[in-house]
């Protein structure tokens, strides 16, 4: 039995060996340089205010504390959190229900006029007004100040609505048809028969915007006046350069305590990702993908 | 029906008329500064709190704009092109900026404000002077001219017998420095911002850009001779060993935790830094107290401390609908003891601390955002007499201070040369003055790290300046 079975193995040339050898230590190399940043981050936010001073403190843990946790949950910067979450959450969902519906309208075949549609929108793809033009909107609209100027300008992604364009492109005419036969009009199709086949897209599209809305910083900074709005974001870079005092002026922080905050500020996304990943690869394949 | 309209007008005419009513009883001002100010936290209930405060003071109401300390330039300048400039704002790099924002015409001129408030123009004349431009003021400083010097750990001195007076020669430092090669202290911890070498240059009477020699001729300091060898002594400092030779990447804070934890002999910092090096140093476990080298005396017997003079100034916008209502929330935050100390350092009693035993003892919501009680305020301001608060540094703390203002004077009187060039004089100038800053920046760096000799670098930059027009501009400017 043992015999027959070795027969079948396909021998492996040295070469090959090598080759595989040479793969497995280039990607366990590959997966340190992704780590080791994150696993410093760990383990300095649980270390002690004397140990990560000095710059030296890398990747073995020195001391266990979650003093720098308290610290930043007791803090101003939880306001930064809610705030970011508030404008990341409700940025995603007003984002997913101008995208999906504009992504399904650019996917119909006919659409008057849907090659213009497509030309105008890929052309902010390519040219970007700058933070001038888009501060002077801002104020022009009245939003200065206010959250929703983080929210409304970047409710719809270009490269995210050509993903989800693709995508419902992929999906067999003959269902939307069907569906209409039985009654259903365009909305209804988009609902029922379209959105549960998108839903690998869609999953990644929300994390898409999702991070993108976390992780906004420039715009926070000049179309917030009042810091008791600022993002999360805002107040960690905040604090990055209050504690280097290159005034001479700023506060001490140590860096377990900026570790912390760069923590809270992963939470989120690490916290989102496990539940969309199995769709995450083929959502992404698939609306990559012009037929 | 037409009584009914006729009725319904006037009460809308009456309602118009109330807020005007309103508006003129209390006047709103935006203030507009970054956040290593408004009580020195990150917090905005804390900053807020500080706010109130200001409002109560100056009878004003404020609308506070807080930006990080990273952006606040970006946010400023994004304010005032937009056509937001706030009526009251601080600018930082004042000799840099404050040129640009007047040729842009966005401050208000100050001189006969200044001159309507006692308070403010008891502040000695030469810090006024220092921003002057065509003979006008359009900011108000609120502390001492910035000078840096080197720190030296005592402790390391001692252990290696580093011999340095507070003014060695340019030799002596390398000499005495050498001795740690090898020992695994980095003699001299630098930061990667290269506008600290004028402190080295200065010992060479050399000058980094343009300047206005003592014949009274603006020239460039690149292609003066002496920047030959004050080039040579840095890239001697660099090959040496030692000046850190990670010093390009390196971050102020960083190098600044390696004196604290002896992890270097020596940096380069704020004279009003000294009280920082001897509390984080035993907060590090490894006390020492440090020794300011306030300047390297050149072949030539030339030196001098880096003087960034007037770095931060009060500006009120030209667009300011109540100029005097501005000034006096600017006469509270620079002249005023308990605002001036609350605004820039403390905060506010009951929110940042409370006070035990005549002590300020930081709150813990102040100290969850890192909040730390600090006194520089006593030797930084004009003001010369906070005894009247009713706290007080601790007594170590208060001898600390006292040695840090006789460093401060020492400082002052050993500082280099710090010029600022005239807005408006040269369009050229003002359209390359920062591709001019920029590049020599990135030529002493090229010679020091050793990408280019000393002649190479010089003959780079020589191109550049043709490129430029820079003769062009000199000429404009000694018009």
């Amino acid at each position: 039995m043992s015999r027959t079975v070795n027969s079948n193995v396909i021998k492996e040339s040295a070469a090959r060996k090598v080759f595989r050898v040479f793969n497995v230590l280039f990607l366990t190399l590959v997966c340190f340089i992704v780590v080791i940043p994150i696993w410093n981050v760990l383990i300095t936010s649980v270390a002690e205010d004397k140990d990560v001073m000095g710059g030296v403190y890398l990747i073995i843990p020195k001391s266990f504390t979650l003093k720098s946790y308290a610290r930043v949950l007791n803090s101003g910067y939880m306001r930064g959190f809610w705030n970011s979450l508030f404008i990341a959450g409700v940025g995603t969902v007003v984002a997913m229900l101008i995208t999906v519906p504009m992504g399904y309208a650019l996917a119909q075949r006919k659409l008057v006029a849907r090659n213009f549609f497509m030309k105008m929108v890929s052309l902010t793809l390519v040219f970007d007004a700058g933070i001038m033009p888009l501060y002077v909107l801002i104020r022009t609209l009245g939003l200065i100040d206010n959250s929703w100027s983080l929210i409304l300008p970047f409710a719809v992604s270009t490269f995210n609505l050509i993903i989800v364009k693709n995508f419902m492109m992929s999906i067999p005419e003959s269902f939307v048809e069907s569906a209409s036969l039985d009654g259903c009009n365009d909305l209804m199709a988009l609902v029922w028969i379209v959105l549960p086949m998108s839903v690998p897209i869609l999953a990644a599209v929300t994390l898409f915007y999702f991070v993108s809305f976390w992780n906004r910083y420039t715009e926070a900074v000049m179309f917030i006046n009042n810091s008791a709005r600022y993002t999360l974001q805002v107040m960690l870079r905040a604090l990055i350069y209050q504690s280097d005092g290159s005034l001479g002026e700023g506060n001490i922080v140590y860096e377990n305590t900026k570790m912390a905050v760069m923590v809270l500020g992963m939470l989120p996304v690490m916290i989102i990702y496990p539940f969309v990943q199995r769709h995450f690869v083929s959502g992404l394949m698939l609306g990559g993908v012009k037929e | 029906m037409k009584k009914l309209v006729a009725l319904v007008l006037v009460a809308i005419m009456a309602l118009s008329i109330v807020p005007v009513v309103s508006a003129d009883e209390v006047v709103t001002l935006t203030i507009c500064s970054a956040d290593n100010t408004f009580g020195l936290s990150t917090d905005p209930d804390l900053q807020q709190a500080v706010v109130d405060m200001l409002e109560e003071k100056c009878g004003v109401q404020l609308e506070a704009i807080i930006p990080p300390i990273g952006s606040y330039n970006d946010k400023l300048e994004t304010m005032m092109a937009g056509g937001d400039v706030p009526d009251i704002f601080s600018i930082s790099q004042a000799m840099t900026r404050l040129p640009n924002y007047v040729a842009r015409e966005q401050p208000l001129k100050l001189n006969d404000l200044i001159a309507s408030s006692p308070a403010l123009s008891a502040i000695d004349e030469s810090f006024y002077n220092a921003l002057e431009i065509g003979g006008s003021i359009y900011a108000i400083p609120y502390y001492y001219p910035r000078v840096k010097c080197i720190f030296l750990r005592k402790d390391i001195m001692q252990q290696y017998d580093i011999q340095l007076s507070e003014t060695p020669t340019t030799e002596e430092f390398i000499t005495e420095l050498s001795k740690l090669k090898g020992t695994g202290v980095i003699p001299f911890s630098f930061p990667k911002w290269i506008d600290n070498f004028q402190f080295f240059l200065n010992s060479f009477g050399a000058y980094a850009g343009i300047y206005k020699n003592t014949e009274g001729k603006f020239v460039d300091g690149m292609q003066e001779p002496q920047m030959v060898d004050a080039l040579n002594y840095l890239r001697e400092l660099y090959t040496s060993g030692v000046m850190d030779q990670e010093f390009i990447t390196t971050e102020n804070a960083t190098m600044r935790e390696y004196v604290y934890t002896g992890k270097a002999a020596c940096d380069i910092d704020y004279v009003a830094n000294y009280s920082n090096y001897v509390s984080q140093s035993e907060a590090a476990g490894k006390y020492s107290d440090v020794q300011p080298i306030y300047m390297l005396v050149g072949p030539d017997g030339k030196g001098g401390g880096l003087n960034e003079s007037i770095q931060t100034a009060w500006c009120i916008s030209s667009e300011c609908k109540n100029p005097e209502a501005a000034l006096r929330v600017i006469e509270a935050l620079v002249t005023d003891p308990a605002t001036h100390a609350a605004f820039y350092n403390t905060g506010v009693e009951g929110v940042h601390y409370t006070i035990v035993d005549g002590v300020a003892v930081a709150t813990e919501k102040a100290t969850n955002s890192g909040y730390a009680i600090k006194y520089n305020y006593i030797t930084d301001a004009f003001i010369s007499d906070f005894s009247g608060l009713p706290y007080q540094p601790t007594e170590e703390m208060k001898a600390a201070l006292e040695l840090q203002r006789t460093i401060i004077d020492k400082g002052m009187e050993l500082r280099g040369p710090k010029q600022m060039i005239p807005a408006g004089k040269s369009d050229l100038y003002d359209e390359n003055s920062a591709s001019i800053t920029s590049y020599w920046k990135e030529v002493i760096s090229q010679i020091v790290l050793g990408s280019v000799t000393v002649e190479e670098g010089l003959n780079n930059y020589k191109n550049f300046w043709n490129s430029v027009d820079g003769d062009t501009i000199l000429a404009e400017l000694n018009q």
